[in-house]
């Protein structure tokens, strides 16, 4: 238990750290990203063994679900937008989530049988 | 002030309380239909309606969670360090698909929102969609969306690509496995991931890595596009 304390804190720290080098540069980055970055440079640097911060980043990523809640919940204060405006979201996501699967796939797909090819 | 801890504390208890016996329930049946994420949601809210909570008191509270969604954001440098070995190999495969569909992404959104007439907060909302869920919040946050909205859109596309990429998937006659994995992960965040390691180890990886560099892509683009700084 006390490992994962020092665990989160650890990570809280590098979040922190982000958001003040967004706001020291005007940086139009988020400052978790930025700390995601950080956290990542560590790592690769050896400043930071991946062991430190294992554990807190599982149990970050499995329970990610129950961080979500509280801003679904908050969806309910604009339902009435899906009822005037359901059909035209609707045909947007469903369009441009396809849009990302095949672009993606498909760019993957052409520099594979490029590379087979060579 | 003491409202506020108030309001903190009710959330907090609430939504833990609900989350346990939703991830209860879907382990006892195990059945994908009844994932936490619908559960939950349910269980929320008729907590909130049985103990004649508002809305508007239990968002307030929320502060902890949003903290929580920024830790989890740097946390994905750790899944992306141990793929490191598979980043370094495909590296350029990745960078070139994950960033062209992220942006193919983007550009869809911004043309039908304008071809439809879609209000500017809502097309704002949709922009940051396809990457995973704490940074298309701060994202919708940044450019002036509504981020809860965002949430329900972010869900809404990845089980919706989750549901339909197989047989898609198919019929585009993909049969690279790094691009089903890279396709799935850059859609469908986390559950795509999950999905494609059923398809294979490096289906999965490619589908981890996916979802930890999409959203570095994504906030690059936003504020290109949008002219933020």
């Amino acid at each position: 238990m006390i490992r994962i304390i020092i665990q989160f804190f650890t990570i809280f720290v590098i979040y922190l750290i982000g958001n003040l080098i967004v706001t020291w540069l005007h940086l139009p980055l988020p400052g978790a990203v930025v700390g995601m970055v950080l956290l990542f440079i560590a790592l690769l640097l050896g400043i930071c063994r991946v062991t430190w911060v294992e554990r807190i980043a599982q149990l970050h990523i499995k329970h990610i679900t129950l961080l979500f809640i509280p801003s679904i919940i908050g969806v309910l204060r604009y339902i009435g937008i899906f009822q005037t405006e359901g059909l035209k979201l609707a045909v947007i996501l469903i369009a441009s989530s396809l849009v990302v699967l095949f672009v993606t796939a498909y760019t993957a797909e052409y520099y594979e049988n490029k590379k087979r090819r060579k | 002030m003491e409202a506020l801890i108030g309001n903190t504390f009710l959330c907090t208890v609430i939504t833990f309380a609900s989350y346990v016996i939703g991830v209860k329930i879907f382990r006892k049946f195990n059945k994908y239909w009844l994932n936490p994420l619908y559960t939950v949601t349910i269980i929320v809210i008729s907590l909130l309606s049985f103990f004649h909570v508002d809305y508007g008191h239990y968002t307030s509270g929320a502060g902890i969670f949003s903290l929580l969604l920024g830790t989890a954001t740097v946390s994905l440098a750790v899944p992306l360090y141990k793929q490191m070995r598979m980043l370094k190999k495909h590296l350029w495969i990745i960078v070139y698909s994950v960033s062209s569909g992220t942006l193919a992404g983007v550009v869809c959104v911004m043309m039908l929102a304008n071809e439809v007439h879609l209000n500017k907060d809502l097309m704002l909302s949709l922009i940051p969609k396809s990457v995973t869920v704490p940074i298309a919040l701060s994202i919708s946050r940044s450019l002036g969306g509504i981020p809860s909205l965002t949430v329900l859109f972010v869900v809404i596309s990845a089980v919706f690509s989750l549901v339909t990429a197989p047989l898609f998937l198919k019929l585009g006659q993909i049969r690279s496995r790094i691009a089903k994995g890279l396709a799935l992960g850059t859609s469908a965040q986390a559950i795509g991931a999950s999905r494609a390691f059923e398809w294979g180890e490096l289906e999965g990886t490619m589908g981890i890595i996916a979802m930890s560099i999409s959203p570095l892509f994504m906030s690059l683009i936003t504020p290109l596009l949008f002219n933020l700084s």
